[in-house]
């Protein structure tokens, strides 16, 4: 295993670029203590080439200081970053990938649902806490929920909060939540960090309820003015990944688009797009769909990446989708990814400057089809789960890759030359929290992509946060049901206008599939 | 073209119409018949409403404006409230005018000619603010009129089509196009922008300003059993009027649907007409698809057809790609299915050369040309496509017909014009093979003359009565005629195999002479009610007309004050009382006119109101006005 041997070498010669910061303070992000270090970067691995990146990523795991209570360890939560830099969570759960049990068990249990709004300053490790339990069943039950939708509209501070998965308020059974809900990020950190009344809190949220908004697993966004739900499904009833009676389940297979009644959360203008293509690529969730710029035109854009599952098979998405506006989305299957199909943090980087203008994709580890970098213990877990025809083809994975797209209409991905530190199978179903300066600084466009040429190549640059997510021990479970936990930490991201180098995703190893036992939903 | 010019309104959400359909049937005007089959809503009123609709959007000079006051608000079309003029202090609000609380009314023009209702009284109303806008809509014709507008899941066998009783109204597709007359008094400053700009840029006529109006319906669901009974989909659009364009026609350049063959797969989509502008002022090219691209389901959103993709043909040839546009089912909702590209002044002289055509990028579907510019660029069009005519020697009857190259007007351009009787099975007509149709007697009854175009386009169309053209069953009267518009320079068609174009033909709808009857005793009035007793259910259940004692009693009350008439609108003869000769001395495009039908001949109608009259001179009569 080439991978295996290449991180030995590694480990012992990039430790530059990871770093778990332990002398960080409250006042100071943890980072690197000098940019010469990175200029100088060894690379380790054999497969990478140099300076195909034309920019560094930097992660640096926080420490904070044992005087503070540590943060809670959430995944599949929502944020929204206020303009002092504070973090707001919101629903997702402490317990980490959800069980496969037949009924009458259930595999999200109701303990694990996080019923805190969660404010966090990513630079101390302090953070406040609000129980949502405190207000009204019509609020608190879907703030809790898992795999909400959140936009945060940055020219009104209006964070809107849509659908989600959670257990209804009388705790009866679980629904896919038809709501949607609002209230100003700046009037909501104040009241939590003013320690607001329940009923101050409550007053600050707008809710309302349409079935249109009964989505999991999808995205939310604003678009030209225009309001996206992009795929997803609606979950009602008790997760079952083989079957049962007490659920439905219906992947939305569309981009529902609306407008609002001006002052209210009433739909005004509403349409679908579907897709008739029999490879029904629209049948996605829990992917990675990101807002983005077009290469080819430098227009914004909203872009899926992975996605599962397609109809009827244990397959991801591979081909990504582009969604311009209204109109018909570009299905690309000419775009082939190898890594991060299910939801992990990603960084949309776009490099206008170019003579073949390209937008890049860092994807922070998650779930993948392919894998590069995997240590002798967790592969020989890999080896006899696959054995065992328990592989269903989808690896938890610490490898950190990019996907690119250029003006010309090419694709290339390449993997980062070291994997997450400690080669930890972190990063899945959870966001990369971008930091506000950028947009307020000119070095990000309205949506969040980063203009690389507004970069730096001197000094690096704090892009933003990772935080929590799933971590597993190995890339498969040795045992169903067993092996994943919640993670607390926190990375802090930087970057810097420096090439790098990258190993081609040629040199990824594929999954073994074995769906003789699959059955996954 | 006006609603495809900007300031543009967009609206949409659903329409509530319950036209009865016993008279849908032409053996149903046989005398001998006494007890028709009800076919759909029997006790159907005709009415024509707008139901939960709202301004969706709005277009100005910089694209969407969505914050202008209008987006969001409802626009109706029942008056409830009265906007109070400026300076009206605290005064009382004053009462609606009871012509527009009354909804408006869908009429056919005749049992043979289904296809092209009319609607009368559309009162619409814009709300911005707390400043409302009401005019009332010249009544709007149907158009462009299709029933394969949704992709059939079942077969394009006829059997199975006509298996469906109501699939027919299900998949139909249509849209009317009109002018709302707004009196400049009642258009007070609002704090909408956009309304603003549309008042100062559109034409006032009569101390009238003229506001567009152009709305596409489809999805009606015909039967009780549906889940939104008698009630369908609508998008619309308002717009400003601009000098020497038509009123009741787009006036612009058209793409025509491809080839539709019935033994297409199930899953090749239809098209219809597609009207399309060059927006020289704004570089934009302006497509209107909300009555052109094939629906998923009834009602539902267009069938995927990948990227709409625009070309334009030059003579060389040269095909030039101009962009896609966007025909969502978002863009549907949200802005009528009218679409824009923007184009460069050198694009605009390929468009004006060079022939457009949309194409999709599915290959799997039929042919990706799916609407095209014809040949021929030269457009007309017939501004009032229906026609009612007395028919006593020497009536005559106009209207006008727009003609334009390149949309533009074309001077000159002599049309041919030909007057067909009509018969059942004959293609345009509604009704079987085995329906007569005319009588003998309608042959030569009537002709018909058009003249050349003048310099705006227009040609003037006249019908003349020669002789009485006679009924073609006591019950009813008159006969139809279709006066088709052609042109000379095309091949000429067989109007026996081919239905004519919507838009190059009037349906005329002749009377029979009628004597006059200053002293009609009541067999001959009742004779008269009879049909519209059988034929309109509903109106029997609160009068029934061919009851002497009933009829009497609401022939000389109330006194018109109980319709808050001033005594100086006093009714045909100086009536002044009377519910049945109130209703029926109604304007034609006021809602509460009577019969609904509008086919009772003017003599007819008078006849009835010396009947009226007579009763209501009957010594000893006394009116109650609370009756």
């Amino acid at each position: 295993m080439k991978s295996i041997i290449t991180l030995l070498l590694f480990l012992s010669a990039s430790g530059t670029i990871f770093n778990s910061c332990n002398g960080g303070t409250d006042q100071t992000v943890a980072g690197p203590k000098d940019s010469t270090n990175i200029k100088s970067l060894t690379i380790a691995d054999t497969n990478a080439v140099n300076g195909v990146m034309p920019y560094t990523i930097l992660f640096f795991e926080q420490t904070y200081s044992k005087s503070i209570p540590p943060l809670p360890a959430l995944q599949a939560y929502v944020a929204a970053t206020s303009k002092q830099g504070q973090i707001l969570i919101i629903g997702g759960r402490s317990q980490g990938l959800h069980t496969f049990n037949a009924a009458p068990d259930t595999n999200f249990l109701p303990k694990k649902a996080n019923n805190f709004l969660v404010l966090i300053d990513p630079v101390s490790g302090k953070h406040l806490l609000f129980d949502v339990n405190k207000l009204s069943p019509a609020l608190s039950a879907p703030l809790q929920a898992t795999n909400q939708q959140l936009y945060h509209d940055l020219e009104t501070d209006l964070v809107y909060i849509v659908g989600g998965y959670g257990w209804k308020s009388d705790g009866s059974n679980m629904v896919t939540f038809n709501t949607i809900i609002t209230f100003k990020m700046e009037a909501m950190v104040a009241a939590i960090q003013g320690n607001a009344s329940p009923q101050t809190i409550e007053a600050l949220c707008q809710v309302a309820h349409d079935d249109r908004f009964a989505v999991t697993g999808g995205e939310f966004f604003k678009l030209n003015g225009q309001f996206y739900l992009v795929f997803g499904q609606t979950f009602m009833g008790q997760y079952r990944a083989f079957g049962g009676t007490d659920f439905s389940q219906t992947y939305t297979e569309q981009v529902r688009i609306f407008t609002f009644v001006p002052g209210t959360l009433k739909i005004l203008s509403y349409g679908a797009t579907n897709n008739s293509n029999p490879d029904h690529p629209f049948h996605r969730r829990d992917g990675n769909i990101i807002p983005d710029i077009d290469p080819a035109t430098g227009n914004q854009r909203i872009t899926s990446f992975g996605g599962v599952f397609r109809p009827g098979i244990i397959g991801a998405y591979t081909y990504p989708v582009f969604i311009n506006g209204p109109s018909t989305p570009i299905v690309d299957n000419t775009g082939n990814q190898k890594f991060s199909q299910y939801e992990c943090p990603v960084i949309t980087i776009y490099d206008s400057s170019a003579s073949n203008p390209t937008v890049y994709h860092t994807f922070f580890g998650g779930i993948g089809h392919y894998y590069y970098w995997q240590t002798e213990r967790q592969h020989a877990a890999f080896d006899t789960v696959t054995a065992q025809h328990r592989n269903d083809g989808f690896p938890f994975v610490a490898d950190i890759s990019h996907f690119q797209q250029s003006a010309d209409g090419t694709y290339k991905e390449f993997i980062y030359p070291s994997p997450i530190p400690g080669n930890r199978l972190l990063g899945t179903s959870v966001k990369f929290l971008e930091s506000r300066n950028l947009v307020s600084g000119g070095m990000a466009y309205p949506n969040g992509v980063i203009k690389l040429p507004k970069i730096s190549s001197t000094s690096k640059q704090l892009i933003g946060y990772i935080y929590g997510g799933i971590e597993a021990v190995n890339p498969l479970p040795l045992k169903p049901n067993t092996g994943t936990f919640v993670s607390n930490s926190v990375f802090a991201v930087f970057l810097i206008r420096t090439p790098a180098a990258a190993i081609p995703a040629s040199f990824a190893h594929e999954s073994t599939k074995d769906t003789a036992n699959i059955n996954r939903r | 073209m006006s609603y495809l010019d900007i300031p543009r309104i967009h609206f949409g959400g659903r329409f509530f119409t319950d036209p009865s359909t016993v008279n849908n049937d032409p053996a149903h005007y046989d005398p001998s018949v006494t007890n028709p089959s009800p076919w759909q809503t029997p006790l159907g009123q005709h009415r024509f409403e707008f139901v939960n609709c709202r301004i969706m959007s709005v277009m100005g000079p910089n694209g969407f404006a969505p914050d202008d006051p209008l987006v969001g608000t409802p626009i109706t079309t029942v008056v409830t409230t009265v906007t109070q003029p400026p300076g009206a202090g605290t005064a009382a609000p004053a009462a609606p005018n009871p012509a527009t609380i009354s909804p408006a009314k869908i009429v056919d023009l005749d049992v043979y000619q289904q296809g092209i209702p009319a609607i009368y009284g559309l009162n619409i109303t814009l709300n911005a603010g707390s400043t409302a806008v009401t005019g009332l809509a010249d009544p709007p014709t149907l158009n462009q009129f299709w029933t394969n507008s949704v992709i059939p899941t079942r077969s394009w066998d006829p059997g199975d089509y006509d298996q469906d009783s109501f699939g027919g109204d299900m998949n139909a597709c249509g849209w009317f196009q009109t002018v709302i007359r707004i009196p400049v008094a009642n258009w007070p400053q609002t704090s909408s922008p956009i309304l603003e700009t549309l008042k100062a840029n559109t034409q006032t006529v009569s101390g009238q300003y003229l506001v567009s109006l152009k709305f596409v319906l489809d999805g009606f669901q015909n039967t009780a059993e549906d889940a939104q009974p008698l009630t369908g989909r609508i998008v619309g659009t308002l717009g400003p009027v601009l000098a020497n364009e038509p009123l009741y026609n787009p006036g612009q350049r058209t793409l025509l649907p491809r080839t539709f063959s019935s033994k297409d797969p199930w899953n090749f989509p239809s098209f219809n007409n597609c009207i399309f502008k060059i927006d020289t002022k704004r570089n934009k090219l302006v497509f209107d698809l909300a009555n052109s691209i094939c629906r998923q389901t009834a009602g539902g959103d267009p069938v995927d057809l990948g990227i709409l993709n625009v070309f334009v043909t030059t003579p060389e040839p040269v095909v030039t790609q101009l962009g896609s546009i966007d025909y969502s089912a978002f863009a549907y909702a949200n802005n009528a299915h009218i679409a824009e590209l923007s184009i460069t002044p050198a694009q605009i002289a390929l468009l004006q050369q060079g022939k457009v055509n949309l194409a999709m990028s599915y290959t799997n579907i039929g042919m990706q040309a799916v609407l095209s510019e014809p040949a021929p660029n030269i457009q007309f069009a017939v501004e009032i496509r229906r026609m009612q005519l007395e028919g006593n020697v020497g009536t005559t009857g106009t209207t006008t017909v727009y003609i334009s190259q390149n949309g533009v007007p074309l001077a000159g351009k002599q049309l041919n014009i030909l007057v067909e009787s009509t018969h059942g099975g004959m293609p345009g007509v509604t009704a079987g093979p085995n329906d007569p149709g005319n009588t003998p007697q309608a042959d030569g009854a009537i002709s018909a003359t058009i003249t050349p175009s003048n310099a705006k386009g227009i040609a003037t169309v006249s019908v003349n009565v020669l002789k009485d053209p006679g009924s073609r069953t006591p019950e009813l009267d008159g006969q139809l005629y279709f006066i088709i518009i052609s042109d000379p320079d095309q091949p000429v068609q067989n109007w026996n195999q081919v239905a004519p174009p919507q838009d190059q033909m009037i349906s005329c709808k002749v009377f029979s002479q009628y004597p006059l009857n200053q002293n009609p005793q009541w067999e001959e009035i009742e004779t008269m009610m009879a049909p519209y007793m059988k034929l309109y259910p509903f109106m029997k259940t609160r009068i029934n007309l061919t009851d002497p004692d009933s009829f009497k009693l609401f022939a000389i009350n109330p006194i018109w004050f109980a319709y808050n008439e001033p005594p100086t609108n006093k009714g045909p003869l100086g009536i002044f009382s009377g519910a049945i000769p109130y209703y029926m001395s109604r304007d034609m495009n006021d809602p509460r006119l009577m019969p609904i039908t509008r086919d009772l001949s003017y003599n007819k109608m008078m006849t009835l109101m010396y009947y009226c009259k007579n009763l209501q001179a009957t010594p000893g009569v006394t009116t109650n006005p609370t009756t």
